[in-house]
């Protein structure tokens, strides 16, 4: 990867690309690696709470998708195993 | 609930429409598709004393690619873009994430630059223009400004949120800016995904 954007909406007032995905450029993405970037990324969300879902719950969900859509992006199965992360 | 009593006007011209916000100032709205505008004056959480209907302009339509720019009209309805070939080839994440947008109904009508100057935090589009580094082209009286989506998102944000702390998307129809055009630029070897968690998607493009 050389380059990658990626935007996270219903995670703050506005939609937002994560700062995280830097971390996935130029770099051999194994698991472990992945898994650091998601949770940098959750680091750097401040999502709401509201009817819909609590703060933490979007922040988890943001991770899980983090990881399945490098996976599917780089059609790497592996990186997805767990299905969470 | 019905809307409260409001005069209408069906603006002719993009400059047209302009002169008419301009005249009318915080009273005035802009109607696009309706989608958001309408339900939010139904509810009585807005009460236009004018509505200002773009819905004739025709110069606010089409989706078109010249060289490596996709241009798409503020017009442009979620089923437009379902259906375009064009974005299809050139924006795929667009074509997949306007399957996620509300429903048939609503796609019949709702128009890209309705939903992003709706700016709601929750929807599909502003996300996927945040995604594809896409420019807002807007016109106002001080004439057209080129905007990227990121500061153009957050600009909607300073415009909803007079109040601290309020998430509601509904206050942000204010804007007496008329979205003309928005683009995207369309880099070589590019895929993109989209991915939905629950009752949320999020698109993700990356470049090889």
């Amino acid at each position: 990867l050389t380059a990658l954007r990626m935007a996270f909406f219903a995670v703050g007032d506005r939609p937002l690309l994560a700062k995280a995905a830097g971390r996935l450029l130029n770099v051999t993405i194994t698991p472990a690696l992945l898994s650091k970037a998601s949770t940098a990324l959750a680091d750097e969300l401040d999502p709401h709470d509201d009817q819909q879902a609590s703060a933490s719950m979007r922040r988890h969900l943001a991770k899980v998708l983090m990881a399945r859509s490098v996976s599917a992006l780089l059609r790497r199965p592996d990186l997805n195993a767990g299905g969470a992360v | 609930m019905k809307a409260s009593a409001f005069s209408y006007a069906r603006a002719t011209s993009v400059m047209n429409a302009l002169e008419l916000l301009a005249a009318h100032g915080d009273k005035a709205k802009v109607l696009s598709g309706g989608q958001s505008l309408i339900p939010a004056m139904n509810l009585r959480l807005i009460s236009p004393e004018l509505v200002v209907d773009i819905g004739g302009v025709a110069e606010l339509r089409g989706i078109a690619v010249r060289g490596d720019v996709l241009t798409i009209g503020a017009l442009t309805r979620h089923v437009d873009l379902l259906k375009s070939s064009e974005i299809a080839e050139h924006a795929p994440l667009l074509t997949e994430a306007i399957a996620h947008v509300a429903h048939p109904a609503v796609r019949n009508k709702g128009t890209l630059g309705g939903s992003l100057a709706h700016a709601d935090p929750a929807a599909e589009l502003p996300a996927c223009m945040l995604a594809l580094n896409a420019t807002i082209i807007v016109s106002g009286q001080s004439g057209e400004r080129r905007i990227a989506a990121e500061d153009f998102s957050r600009e909607s944000m300073r415009r909803r949120c007079p109040r601290k702390n309020c998430l509601s998307p509904l206050n942000c129809m204010s804007h007496n800016k008329i979205l003309r055009i928005s683009s995207a630029n369309l880099p070589g070897g590019t895929a993109t995904t989209r991915l939905r968690a629950w009752r949320r998607r999020r698109p993700s493009e990356a470049r090889f």
